[in-house]
């Protein structure tokens, strides 16, 4: 297992961030976390994320408009929203958009590692865990 | 101890007789208890009572048909039953069962390790043995590990959707739509299962033990509706193998007989139990016994090789494993069946106690507030 | 003055429209996200049920928890929000909270297509294609929802007092005419109506409140009320939280008596009189005693004639005379049955029992009937009868038996008048006889088969086997059900007679 998946994680709240970072290097991913929008986009300019996740509620930029900058920047970036106050029309919208996936909070960091598995076969990535790896 | 008719069917004395029954009363108190699947013990109880595998499951389905006749009445009546789920699953099923039942008989007719006591089948015993081991050790621990794990608290008490989930991403049209379950299944799966279950159904006659898991696992059927359908589909599929077995002359009705008198009494029992019992503990119960049973059969299946000269040892072994193999099987179903009793009982004197309604008045004079 | 449920697809101008109307009428306004707002506060996850509407996995119990949570949230904070004065409220289908409650006026609003996909491209800045794909999903999708939380088919018109089209119809227009809708006397409240409001507002307070609390969040339970009275129902194995209900309920508003019934199950009673000396009242509580069910009781009296709409003045009206004579409160009961007191002494004989699942009284159609039928309780009988009583005893027979019929489709469970239900409690002299005959008839089949061992199993397996086999194949085919079948029914006698069933 040499190569490891990029992944980027922007949610404002800092526990978010804080509990996910581990919980997705543990399968074998490369996280950077932010928690404001502005520097993440910065980031996202410098360097293409294999994987996004970002919340959508947020200060000043929403995730939709992350999304949106995302897709024209870097088209093969699959990107995965979570959100506490998804609803039918952001949920359709955010996929209308292209991206990747779309998970409701609460949810458990497996779900959120399912989701990328599947995005990172879709990206023809193998060497991701299902499943930690202790 | 003598044989009739060749090696297929055993000499009844009340003794056995007894026995039976009984069986079917400890199969009849877990199947109601458990949902489904009476089968688990009965198969391999016969066949410690020296009855050959084919006749064991032959003469089960034949007893299940009629059982499965009134369940399956009951479910309709609650609106539990998926019609065009049951004859889609039944569609391919039959073709299962008679698939088994070719494979059963052939082995059967095969014979190997004649001249030995428990009849000439020791081919076909060792076959069924070892699917029964497979798929019971399969669901068992599935089930255990349900029962074990614990439940995120706030996320309710449902089973877990996401096989479930998986399967109905899955690009395999046409799809086809059930009503009454309220799902959406490609109809390449649903043929599929039905063929499985129809040839478990057939060579082991539990079938429903993997149907009705399966339906609820892998495409998110409601439980209730699950087993309603089930045992729909298991009425037809039964009626098949029973048919189809007593055609190639395996079933014993005399063993069927004696089995109904204890099962359905049994099964009235059960029922009671789950209303009355935790639902972890009704899982906890049920996945015990059914490995508890698998280990009862592994141990029966050096005898079978030995029969069939794969495996040498001496052959003052053999009774050993056969006692070890009829207690294990006997502790674990009367264990089940006295632990369900003593649930039914225990609780039936708690209710006396507890008083039913309680009772809070409030002080009425503040009226209604909004 | 009523309250105004406006229902319409996202970007489709019906927000628009609900806002306009609110202004013009001086309404307060509050939307579906207002409600999705508090329910999440609350912690409740709506947004879980969302996404999986969409991604359609297959329905679980969890998330049927999850709909009742967020009905009881929605039409608390509907209620709340109106009992503090008008209301004009926006959302998917949100009059279907508020069954049996008369003020409420009911529109729907259809969108003008091309408008509508100009206003999504613009909004949300997609190609028309894509808008196009979006508009398609979001519409299933909100079909998909409405009909798993109300259960209701949202394109059904008959659900709805006005449709209004904007195609048209621009949208001040519209809002002036609804107006002058509102405020028609047919939409006004009336004590029976805002008393039906009140009931609804206690059964889904006590319902979050034991939802939140961790003590019984996880429990089975379901939640009745009628008159402030609450009645909790729990299954027999989690008696250790019998105690804990009322604590955890505490004092609600409105509330003047919490009644917790142990029940495996439920049975509901739908009459229009009741009686506690009646046979009736006997036999359901003796029915209710061996299955450990807990029985409703629903007080219906048929208003208007069958199938038509019944005005929403027929109960109150009646309602007004009957409550002149309020014992507790100044509000009116809703729709008592009269001067007499029988209901409420039915009810606190059940009380007494312990068997007490609550009740409550309906007047009016048929969908008024089913809409008071909870659908989160799962019933394992329905006792319908004595009803149509201002009938002639033929049509009445009629009418009871099309009712249950009618039932039948909507209702889980089987339906029984109360003719059937003494047969299904007694054994009656025709059951002992048959009874006896399939006693008789195992015997004589077991001695056949055992007394005649070698013959059979010839016939099973010998030589006889050999030159038919199909005879094997069709004496099981006959034997198996016939026995089973025979043997099943003794047994059932059997513990109908030890009072086991």
């Amino acid at each position: 297992m040499s190569e490891r998946l990029s992944v980027l994680v922007l949610d404002d709240e800092p526990i978010v961030g804080r509990r996910l970072a581990p919980a997705l290097a543990k399968v074998g991913c490369d996280v950077e976390v932010f928690e404001a929008p502005v520097p993440a986009l910065k980031r996202i300019q410098e360097k293409e994320f294999q994987i996004v996740v970002t919340d959508i509620r947020m200060e000043d930029v929403d995730g939709i408009e992350v999304l949106e900058k995302v897709m024209a920047l870097h088209p093969r970036t699959k990107v995965i929203m979570i959100t506490g106050y998804a609803t039918v029309e952001v949920a359709r919208e955010a996929l209308a958009k292209g991206a990747f996936d779309f998970i409701a909070k609460p949810f458990k960091p497996q779900e959120l590692r399912d989701v990328i598995a599947r995005a990172a076969e879709s990206l023809g990535f193998k060497g991701i865990h299902e499943t930690p790896v202790e | 101890m003598p044989m009739l008719f060749g090696d297929l069917f055993i000499h009844l004395t009340w003794a056995n007789a007894l026995a039976l029954v009984l069986l079917g009363l400890v199969g009849g108190v877990i199947s109601g208890f458990a949902g489904s699947g009476a089968a688990f013990i009965m198969t391999p109880g016969m066949m410690n009572l020296r009855v050959p595998g084919v006749v064991a499951v032959g003469s089960n389905m034949a007893h299940r048909f009629g059982n499965n006749m009134m369940g399956a009445k009951r479910h309709a009546g609650l609106g539990n039953v998926d019609k065009r789920l049951s004859i889609l699953l039944l569609v391919t099923a039959v073709i299962g069962v008679q698939i088994a039942v070719w494979i059963n008989s052939t082995l059967f007719k095969m014979g190997g390790g004649e001249g030995h006591e428990g009849g000439g089948g020791a081919m076909s015993n060792l076959y069924i043995s070892l699917i029964f081991i497979g798929v019971l050790t399969f669901v068992g621990a599935f089930m255990l590990r349900d029962a074990v794990r614990p439940r995120d608290s706030k996320e309710g008490s449902g089973p877990s959707m996401k096989l479930a989930n998986m399967l109905s991403r899955l690009p395999l049209p046409p799809y086809v739509r059930f009503p009454v379950a309220d799902v959406r299944i490609s109809l390449w799966l649903v043929l599929l299962l039905g063929l499985v279950v129809g040839f478990l159904d057939g060579t082991v006659a539990i079938g429903g033990f993997l149907g009705v898991p399966a339906m609820i696992y892998l495409f998110g059927v409601p439980t209730t509706v699950a087993t309603g359908s089930e045992l729909f589909m298991a009425m037809f599929g039964g009626a098949w193998g029973a048919i189809s077995y007593a055609y190639q002359g395996f079933v014993d009705l005399r063993l069927s007989c004696l089995l109904l008198l204890g099962s359905l009494m049994g099964v009235y029992i059960g029922a009671y139990g789950t209303k009355v019992v935790k639902e972890v503990l009704v899982r906890l119960v049920a996945s015990s016994i059914i490995l508890l049973c698998v280990v009862s059969r592994a141990v029966a299946v050096p005898v079978y090789l030995r029969q069939l000269n794969f495996l040498h040892f001496s052959e003052g072994w053999e009774p050993w494993l056969k006692g070890v193999s009829t207690a294990i099987l006997f502790a674990a179903g009367v264990g089940g069946a006295g632990l369900v009793l003593f649930y039914v009982v225990k609780a039936t004197l708690e209710r006396r106690k507890v008083h039913s309604t309680l009772l809070v008045r409030k002080a009425a004079a503040d009226g209604r507030v909004s | 003055m009523p309250i105004v449920f406006v229902s319409g697809v996202p970007f489709g101008g019906g927000e628009r429209l609900a806002k306009e109307l609110a202004r013009k009428l001086g309404y307060a306004f509050l939307d579906r996200e207002e409600v999705v707002a508090r329910a999440n506060e609350s912690g409740i996850p709506v947004g879980k049920l969302e996404v999986a509407l969409v991604k359609k996995p297959a329905v679980q119990e969890r998330m049927v928890r999850l709909r009742d949570r967020y009905l009881a949230v929605a039409t608390a904070t509907i209620c709340e929000k109106a009992a503090a004065g008008n209301l004009v409220y926006y959302g998917r289908a949100g009059h279907h909270l508020l069954p049996g409650v008369g003020h409420v006026l009911r529109v729907r609003v259809v969108p003008e297509p091309a408008r509508r996909l100009e206003t999504v491209m613009e909004r949300l800045r997609l190609p028309r294609e894509k808008a196009e794909k979006f508009i398609r999903d979001v519409d299933e999708d909100i079909r998909a929802w409405v009909r798993f939380v109300h259960d209701v088919d949202m394109e059904d018109l008959q659900k709805y007092d006005l449709v209004i089209n904007l195609e048209k119809l621009s949208l001040e227009n519209a809002a002036a005419a609804l107006c002058s809708i509102a405020e028609l006397p047919d939409f006004r409240p009336t004590p029976a109506s805002q008393a039906a409001m009140q009931e609804r507002l206690l059964r889904a307070r006590a319902r979050i409140r034991l939802a939140l609390d961790e003590r019984t969040a996880d429990a089975d339970l379901t939640v009745r009320s009628s008159e402030g009275v609450l009645t909790i129902t729990y299954v027999p194995r989690q008696a250790q939280l019998a105690p804990l209900i009322p604590d955890v309920l505490g004092d609600l508003p409105g509330c003047r008596e919490i009644r917790c019934t142990m029940a495996s199950t439920n049975i509901l009673w739908i009459q229009e009189a009741f009686r506690p000396d009646s046979g009736t009242y006997r036999e359901v509580n003796e029915l209710a005693r061996r299955w450990g069910a807990a029985v409703e009781l629903l007080q219906y009296r048929a208003g208007g004639e069958e199938g038509e709409a019944v005005p929403v003045e027929v109960a109150p009206a009646a309602a007004l005379k009957a409550g002149t004579g309020g014992v507790e409160d100044d509000l009116p009961e809703a729709a008592a049955g009269g001067a007499d007191r029988s209901f409420e002494r039915t009810l606190e004989a059940l009380v007494q029992e312990g068997r007490s699942g609550g009740g409550h009284t309906v007047a009016g159609g048929r969908d008024r009937l089913v809409g008071a039928i909870s659908r989160s309780v799962p019933y394992s009988l329905v006792v319908v009868d004595n009803l149509f009583l201002d009938k002639s005893p033929a049509a009445r027979t009629r009418m009871t038996r099309e009712l249950a019929m009618f039932l039948t489709d909507h209702v889980k469970a089987p339906i029984l008048s109360t003719a059937d239900l003494s047969s299904k409690l007694h054994l009656g002299r025709g059951e002992v006889l048959k009874a006896f005959a399939a006693g008789a008839l195992v015997v004589l089949l077991y001695c056949a088969i055992f007394l005649r061992q070698e013959g059979l199993l010839n016939v099973l397996g010998g030589e006889a086997h050999k030159a038919a086999p199909w005879v094997a194949s069709v004496l099981v085919a006959l034997l198996a059900p016939v026995v089973s079948v025979l043997y099943g029914n003794l047994l059932a006698s059997a513990m109908k007679w030890l009072k086991m069933d």
